[in-house]
């Protein structure tokens, strides 16, 4: 890639809606209500990713590469003081868990800062990494508010013991040491399900539903929804329309009790992931 | 079950064919389209770079695209049904069938982590026999001479012990030790909640009734974690994604450390362990004396309802609430779970809790009958410790010389007062049918490498079935990872020992065969069986294709009669007994993940974060913030956990859902053998049980041991790191007033999202 045509893709990301026009954008949405933070999301995304284990001590030098995590929170936020239970010695609301994997932000503040254009922006909405241009500067994990890019400080494939190699996803590559990974919305199966269109002659479409995130597809209480947001017959976009949540907007305008946001959405960051709310019955 | 013709019987079969061992090979990677073998010709992965197209390649086979087996996931006895994705002739990832009434096409992490089992580089892939006190590898031919001399003869005084069972493995153990003249087949599994199912049986006729949970607009839990580890965690959560919908149900756990459940409840109720029967008792008084409760009233209900409170630490206030909302919010469902039965007067606390089911009305609503099965001998047998107890008394006092183990590590679970090393130790032999070398197998004479159930044909009942009738098949996903004749499928190894005793036998020259056979003779008795869809396909055919491509079938079953609930009267003891110098309740709680140990050999489980405590790779208590302030711990101290039976010493985690009065470890770890990522990691809360019992079942008071705690290192001595020898994927409790997880009220959810 020449150094002009990286400019020239960065300023054209920068406008807004540059990829307005194509038929696909990959979007989710994730329902706190049903989710039980039970991590059946985490190990199918462990599976699906060639993701590996790596140890109780790089784990605690910070070096656990789950592209999927659920974040575990015992307080509310500011602004929801009222739905606080009376004062308790324990935490009897339960937690606040959510699933926590790359936002696919539109406007994303890892892409510009690459100096290799190794992350960037495809026009299936998705924000992409080509390992095999990154060069480890790690200024997209810096920079990324939600924390969820994940660098390869070892060459942990091959620390892999046989038969082990065995369950690899022969889909998508084994990250060597030195660049930077994260959550692809399991590009793999959005590419073999666009192929398998293109195989029938339909180019531009998917049908709702013939493609799964491996997390979607573990979720056991249904939380978890993928599909195009471009396709407005989609479950995923009718869950944006009915939650009144639309992209361009660094605030969404609700009525009282509407469930849907984006985490960090204040940024302008973008995020193709919509959140609802978590549910408490006050009453209890 | 049939038998084959008569005129197929091969007879004069060697031991080893017999066995099944010769035909195993040939057995292999069966596919949903029929008895059909392939030859993995693309070998890339073991280096061997053989990448020849197949000659004859079958249809469904292409290189770079995926071929899905149904079968079954066995990492619980929920027994999901699975979809098996292969990929040039090995599993690479284990999807949920979308078929299944048991999964909905949903798995949970221990499912997922089945392949890492599967693929596991400590799994036993030679025999191994025990010379000059020590164990080693060893010839096929010689395990199965020892075998025979061991177990082709009748013995009386033989002792086997599974872990949970069902199908055709349940029934073809039976087999052989019916033939082998022994009564002592015992089961065992640690978590199912066995207390609970006897009293499930007493009072509704099902030992496991079905549960509506989205009929109900309340549930209320005594302890049941049917998120995390009760009984089908995937059906159960599946039925609570439709119980939380507009209008949306409302969740109250009462327990005294906080389960993956209660981190979801609306309310969650910290109660003293040991009093959730009598809370269930003073619920039902306040209840039947309450002037809107319109239903049946039962048994003599005066009960002092302060004591109660200063008993259980739950306030009159908040029993109040709970009574109107049990009132108003009907049909209810009200469950109990193992961290209220675990006592000594488990069965009691169970009975008074699973009472108020009659009372409010929820039998024949959220509670319902099931059919009384077709095939008895399938059915599941979970086990418990009541026969764990047995086996080990057993061997004990040299009621059995010969003890056979598979599915099962009762030397990793057993309390230390059980003794079960040196019960063990005075069996004259002991044979480990094995996939790892776990506690019990390396104290076995004969250890034989089994296959994983993605290698072996078998047929199972899930401990919860959704629909009656449901039977899961299990097919081998892809050839034996460690090739052939190094490990056999238990199904093969005892078909070759019952057919030694039982000639019936010699009719199936395979397991694999034997199980197409039992599910071709089961045609008639199934709703709506496969039939040919193929052009000059049979109708046999057409079947076997058609059930393996389900995954499953589903017998016809009589219709169920209503359950007619018969109240137990409720006998709670008053008072406790007073803890001396053991001030602290102990819970060892078991947890998604690594459940009771059985996966600590699995990384991906080891490192999945603990879904409250976000530790990982690792054994810890949890303390309440006040009983950590009064003892002086801070999360990262090293203590020293001692009960009457035995000390533990384990890191601290200052955790709030956990009742004052009470301190947690969870199970999984502290293995001392179990392969490289399982061994010398953690500690084990089992070990230092105190012999105490259910008076009516038997069965261990896994609760019901107190136990002090004394430091014994500041976390600073251990580690410099922040959290001393621990570590925590998440360190951050709080939001910090940031919006990343929003909640709303129920109240606000239903009134724009429910209907109409």
């Amino acid at each position: 890639m020449s150094l002009s045509r990286m400019l020239e893709n960065w300023s054209r990301l920068n406008q807004r809606d540059y990829y307005k026009d194509e038929p696909i954008m990959w979007g989710m949405s994730i329902d706190l209500n049903k989710c039980t933070g039970c991590a059946s999301c985490v190990t199918a995304c462990y599976a699906e990713n060639n993701i590996p284990a790596v140890g109780k001590e790089k784990c605690a030098t910070g070096h656990t590469m789950h592209w999927l995590r659920i974040e575990r929170y015992w307080d509310l936020p500011e602004s929801e003081a009222d739905l606080a239970v009376e004062e308790s010695e324990y935490p009897e609301r339960g937690a606040h868990f959510a699933p926590m994997m790359c936002q696919q932000c539109n406007h994303a503040p890892c892409e510009p800062v690459c100096p290799v254009a190794a992350t960037y922006h495809n026009p299936d909405g998705l924000n992409a990494q080509v390992y095999n241009r990154c060069i480890g500067s790690r200024y997209c994990g810096t920079n990324c508010p939600f924390k969820v890019r994940y660098f390869n400080f070892f060459d942990y494939s091959e620390d892999i013991p046989h038969p082990m190699e065995m369950l690899l996803n022969p889909d998508l590559t084994v990250r060597s040491k030195g660049v930077m990974e994260k959550c692809t919305f399991c590009v793999q199966r959005l590419r073999n399900a666009k192929g398998d269109q293109a195989d029938k002659g339909i180019r531009g479409h998917v049908e709702d539903g013939a493609v799964q995130t491996a997390c979607q597809q573990s979720c056991p209480t249904e939380a978890i929804v993928f599909g195009n947001l471009k396709d407005s017959e989609s479950k995923v976009s009718k869950a944006w329309e009915d939650h009144n949540v639309e992209l361009n907007r660094h605030e969404q305008f609700h009525e009282e009790g509407e469930r849907g946001y984006r985490v960090f959405e204040e940024l302008n960051v973008e995020p193709s992931v919509m959140y609802l709310d978590r549910v408490r019955d006050t009453n209890a | 079950m049939s038998q084959k013709n008569a005129k197929n019987e091969l007879s004069r079969r060697t031991f080893l064919k017999a066995m099944g061992l010769t035909s195993a090979g040939s057995a292999l990677a069966l596919t949903g389209c029929g008895d059909t073998d392939i030859i993995n010709q693309v070998d890339l992965e073991v280096r061997k770079e053989k990448v020849l197209p197949a000659v004859d390649p079958l249809d469904f086979v292409r290189p770079g695209r995926e071929v899905h087996y149904a079968s079954t996931c066995r990492q619980c006895p929920a027994n999901c049904n699975i979809h098996a994705k292969t990929r040039e002739g090995r599993v690479i990832k284990l999807e949920g069938n979308p078929t299944s009434s048991t999964n909905w096409g949903r798995m949970c992490a221990m499912g997922q982590a089945g392949l890492q089992g599967h693929y596991n580089p400590d799994r036993l892939t030679k025999p191994m026999v025990r010379k000059g006190g020590k164990l080693v590898e060893t010839t096929w031919a010689e395990a199965e001479t020892l075998l025979k001399k061991y177990l082709g003869k009748k013995n009386a005084k033989l002792a086997w012990l599974s872990g949970a069972t069902s199908g055709h493995q349940a029934v073809i153990t039976k087999a052989y030790l019916d033939a082998a003249g022994s009564q002592n087949h015992f089961v065992f599994d640690t978590v199912p909640p066995s207390v609970g199912l006897a009293a499930n049986e007493k009072m509704f006729g099902h030992a496991i009734p079905k549960y509506d949970f989205d009929k109900a607009k309340l549930i209320v839990s005594f302890g049941a974690d049917f998120l995390g580890t009760w009984l089908s965690p995937v059906q159960f959560g599946a039925q609570y994604g439709q119980f939380r919908n507009a209008p949306r149900g409302t969740l109250v756990q009462i327990e005294p450390k906080m389960t993956l459940t209660g981190s979801n409840a609306d309310r969650w109720i910290a109660i003293k362990p040991g009093t959730e029967g009598h809370l269930a008792l003073a619920l039902a008084s306040l209840i039947a004396k309450d002037s809107n409760f319109k239903g049946k009233k039962i048994g003599n209900l005066d009960v002092d309802i302060e004591a109660t409170s200063a008993a259980t630490g739950v306030s009159i206030e908040r029993m109040h609430k709970l009574r109107d909302m049990l009132i108003a919010q009907s049909p209810s469902l009200i469950l109990s779970g193992n961290s209220a039965e675990g006592f000594a007067h488990g069965s009691q606390a169970a009975n008074a809790i699973l009472m108020l089911n009659i009372m409010l009305g929820n039998v024949g609503e959220t509670i319902l009958p099931r059919s009384k099965p077709a095939f008895e001998d399938l059915q599941p047998q979970l086990g418990g410790w009541a026969e764990m107890k047995a086996f080990i008394d057993g061997l004990a006092d040299g009621s059995f010389d010969t003890a056979v183990v598979y599915g099962s590590n009762p030397l990793f679970q057993a309390p230390d007062f059980m003794k079960a090393d040196e019960a063990f130790a005075k069996a004259k032999m002991r044979i480990a049918f094995s996939m790892f070398p776990d506690e019990t197998t390396m104290a076995c004479d004969l250890v034989l490498p089994v296959h994983s159930y993605l290698e072996e044909w078998n047929t199972s009942v899930p401990a919860y079935a959704a629909d009656d009738g449901h039977l899961n098949i299990q097919q081998p996903v892809m050839n034996p990872v460690f090739g052939k004749g190094s490990t056999y499928a238990y199904g093969d190894i005892m078909l070759g020992l019952v057919s030694e005793l039982d000639a019936t036998f010699k009719n199936w020259d395979s397991y694999g065969a034997y199980i197409r056979d039992a599910l071709a003779t089961m045609k008639p008795t199934l709703v709506n069986p496969p039939k040919a869809t193929v052009a000059g396909q049979t109708d046999e055919e057409g079947f076997m294709q058609g059930v393996l491509a389900a995954g499953f079938v589903q017998t016809k079953e009589a219709k169920a009669s209503p359950i007619n609930a018969k109240a137990s009267s409720v006998n709670l003891p008053q008072g406790e007994a007073e803890g001396g110098k053991y001030a602290y309740h102990l819970v060892p709680s078991a947890r998604m993940g690594l459940y009771d140990g059985r996966f600590a050999n699995i990384p991906w489980l080891q490192e999945l974060p603990d879904q409250l405590a976000a530790v990982v790779w690792d054994s810890w208590v949890e303390i309440h913030p006040k009983t950590a302030e009064k003892l002086g711990l801070i999360t990262g101290d090293k203590v020293k956990v001692t009960s009457e039976a035995g000390s533990l010493e384990v890191s601290v985690f200052v955790f709030p859902g956990i009742h004052e009065e009470t301190i947690a470890i969870p199970l999984g770890q502290g293995h001392t053998e179990f392969g490289r990522y399982a061994k010398g990691v953690g500690v084990n809360p089992h070990k230092i049980l105190t012999p105490v019992f259910d008076e009516e079942t038997g069965e261990l008071a896994t609760h019901a041991t107190k136990v002090s705690i004394t430091k014994i290192a500041n976390r600073g001595d251990v580690d410099t790191r922040k959290h001393g020898d621990l570590v925590l994927e998440s360190i951050q409790t709080s939001q910090k007033g940031r919006e990343i997880v929003k909640s709303v009220s129920a109240k606000d959810f239903d009134h724009n999202e429910g209907e109409g």
